[in-house]
């Protein structure tokens, strides 16, 4: 994914100079936090495999305690948090882990059905204080997707305008990396999951015979603002035509959420935040989005099964002419 | 002037990532602004152009496929008409001929399916699904033989499990010849033999090998004893009868029929094992805390879970590693 350039001649070329006086400190952090990334590498439980593992056990855990979440929370989250101080075994930690995560779920859930507002509140401090410290990554993911959740099951009314300001959010936090914040990967939860809750609100109202969902306009105006967002965060590297092109997509992209499908704007305007940030993860997944939502869209055409398959082979015909294109760009 | 240090040396001269101008940035190296200039000096841009590339291509091929599909079913009453058959048959000679395509080989093992069940579409002569399958079989065999394709190869082991599974469905569970277990049991016997058959074949003839054959034939012989399981606990509440024949089984497959190590072999035989304790705990936790047993069963599984993952990277398997 990459040109092959160091660290070195990128700064070079960004003009900083690695024998500055103010930047060597900052360089010296550099390299203490990928020393502190290695280390933690060799924990053998470590990678995305074993944290998807995890959560799986963890929440099937929290089913099983979900009649007792407050009770049985605490005593998970204080037995497994003390026994991770005392114990060094790699196997132990992971078990240990995650019944403290199945407690963490445990006790959000009892919070939350106290008081959905100081439920929130309460996360968002968590996460707030965590964003601030450069480990503990699996820590930031897990309390934005529990903040993610709240915030979506208590403004269930007003669900499109949360999923948009996560969206609007995400993207900032992506797009903007700013020092001593550690929040990439909150960026990057708050902007998969609102478009994985819309496929899977289509996915509902597709499986229920149900039409569309309705008011969600309002979230084609918040992913035409991400491209407004990236337009801005570009503007010194623009020139006037750029910009105007610019600036017409992002119409377009507000447009085509507005009268076609909601999930393929948003899809798009990740896809090109992926680009700009040059994230193989994000790049996948908008792919991923973008198939799931024209299929829906499709699914949804009030036309017969006959029209239908001619859409598809249209469809078809469009792809291999862009791949034909894309191929002699590529020779080029 | 500072001169950074070894380390510092050592970081700066590596590579740049995407995560590495993260890191700059976050740390300050990097002023606020600069992200995007420093990720457009190391994105590929011809890296970008293959995955889209890449990604057109599929979808052009699953969209033809879904048109395929919907086109078809927009015009099924053609099927009904014996001109179907004329046109199946234009098609399978058109692939016997353009075979050396994949998709024209591919295309053909299914119209001699289609072919096979014309007949009952069109004169509605109601015989059993399973005796359908079976014949898919037998002459899929000699479309399967000349083929280079392992696909195609496999094709006859998977249509044979398939006309097995319906002959238990439709005719020998119905009519209480045998119960499920026996069944499961008997069709195991069958893959297994099939298995060591074909090994035993490979060693004393040229016969070129088929790629994840010996896996097909455990990974069903294991849905087999799966389906057994579950048809015990679920339909019949039975004891733990299969406890003792799924063991022998899956290590008797594992040590004795194949002793070369063989990573995905090992690691679906750990997800079967996983699913049939799953079944287990089920039982267990339905026969002993009969008013808590969705409660305990999810607790007892979230540990079986665990259990798994840490066993997975821990255990070393007696076998030998090539």
């Amino acid at each position: 994914m990459t040109t092959g350039f160091s660290i070195k001649q990128v700064l070079a070329c960004l003009n900083v100079s690695v024998f500055d006086p103010v930047v060597e400190p900052a360089l010296k952090k550099a390299c203490q936090i990928e020393e502190q990334e290695a280390v933690e590498r060799k924990d053998p439980f470590s990678g995305f495999k074993f944290f998807i593992g995890m959560l799986s056990a963890a929440l099937v855990c929290f089913f099983g305690f979900k009649s007792v979440p407050f009770v049985s929370g605490t005593l998970l989250c204080l037995i497994c948090g003390a026994a991770l101080y005392k114990t060094d075994s790699y196997a132990v930690r992971f078990f240990l882990r995650t019944y403290f995560l199945s407690g963490v779920f445990l006790l959000t859930y009892a919070l939350f059905l106290f008081s959905e507002t100081l439920c929130v509140f309460v996360l968002f401090i968590f996460l707030f204080k965590n964003i601030f410290s450069p480990g503990n990554q699996g820590q930031r993911i897990v309390l934005s997707l529990l903040l993610f959740i709240c915030v979506c099951l208590a403004t269930q009314n007003v669900l499109f305008i949360s999923l948009g300001v996560f969206s609007v959010l995400g993207t900032i936090g992506v797009l903007c990396p700013v020092k001593n914040v550690y929040a990439w990967d909150v960026g990057a939860v708050f902007l998969i999951f609102p478009l994985l809750t819309l496929l899977f609100l289509d996915f509902l109202a597709m499986a229920q015979g149900t039409i569309v969902l309705q008011n969600t306009s309002w979230l084609s105006v918040f992913f035409a603002a991400e491209a407004v967002i990236l337009l801005f965060c570009l503007r010194r590297d623009l020139n006037a035509e750029e910009f105007f092109w610019f600036i017409l997509g992002s119409a377009t992209l507000m447009l085509c959420g507005v009268f076609l499908s909601v999930g393929l704007s948003g899809s798009i305007a990740l896809f090109l935040t992926a680009f700009f940030v040059d994230s193989p993860i994000l790049r996948k997944v908008s792919v991923l989005m973008f198939m799931c939502f024209l299929l829906m869209f499709i699914l949804f055409l009030p036309v017969s099964l006959f029209w239908a398959g001619g859409v598809f082979f249209l469809l078809a015909c469009g792809f291999m002419a862009l791949q034909y294109r894309l191929k002699q760009f590529e020779a080029k | 002037m500072i001169v950074p240090d070894k380390n510092s040396a050592v970081y700066l001269n590596r590579q740049i990532q995407e995560k590495d101008v993260r890191c700059l940035c976050q740390t300050g190296v990097l002023p606020f602004g600069a992200s995007l200039r420093a990720v457009s000096l190391c994105r590929s841009e011809k890296e970008w152009l293959r995955f889209c590339s890449r990604t057109l291509f599929v979808s052009a091929c699953m969209a033809f496929g879904l048109s395929a599909f919907f086109l078809a079913i927009s015009q099924w009453h053609f099927v009904y008409t014996t001109y179907s058959s004329f046109f199946l048959f234009a098609v399978f000679v058109a692939c016997s001929f353009l075979r050396r395509f994949a998709a024209l080989d591919y295309a053909g093992a299914v119209v001699i399916g289609a072919m096979v069940f014309l007949p009952d579409l069109i004169f509605g002569t109601n015989v059993f699904l399973y005796k359908q399958f079976f014949l898919w079989f037998f002459l899929s065999i000699f479309w399967a033989v000349p083929s280079s394709r392992s696909l195609i190869r496999l094709l006859p082991l998977f249509l044979l499990n398939v006309a097995i599974a319906l002959y238990g469905w439709q005719f020998v569970l119905p009519s209480y010849k045998m119960n499920a277990d026996t069944f499961c049991i008997l069709a195991v016997v069958l893959n297994l033999l099939i298995a060591v058959s074909w090994e035993k074949i490979k060693q004393k003839t040229a016969l070129p090998d088929i790629a994840f054959f010996r896996f097909i034939a455990l990974f069903l012989s294991c849905a087999y004893l799966l389906a057994g399981v579950g048809a015990q606990i679920f339909l019949s509440n039975g004891a733990f009868a299969f406890l003792y024949c799924f063991i022998f089984t899956v290590f008797a497959g594992w040590f004795v029929l194949f002793k070369e190590y063989d990573r995905l072999l090992s690691q679906t035989l750990m997800v079967f094992c996983f699913l049939w304790l799953s079944f287990a705990l089920y039982h267990v936790a339905g026969a002993s805390f009969a008013s808590a047993e969705r409660e305990v069963f999810f607790v007892l599984e979230s540990f079986l879970i665990t259990t798994f993952l840490i066993l997975k990277n821990q255990l070393k398997f007696g076998l030998k590693e090539e």
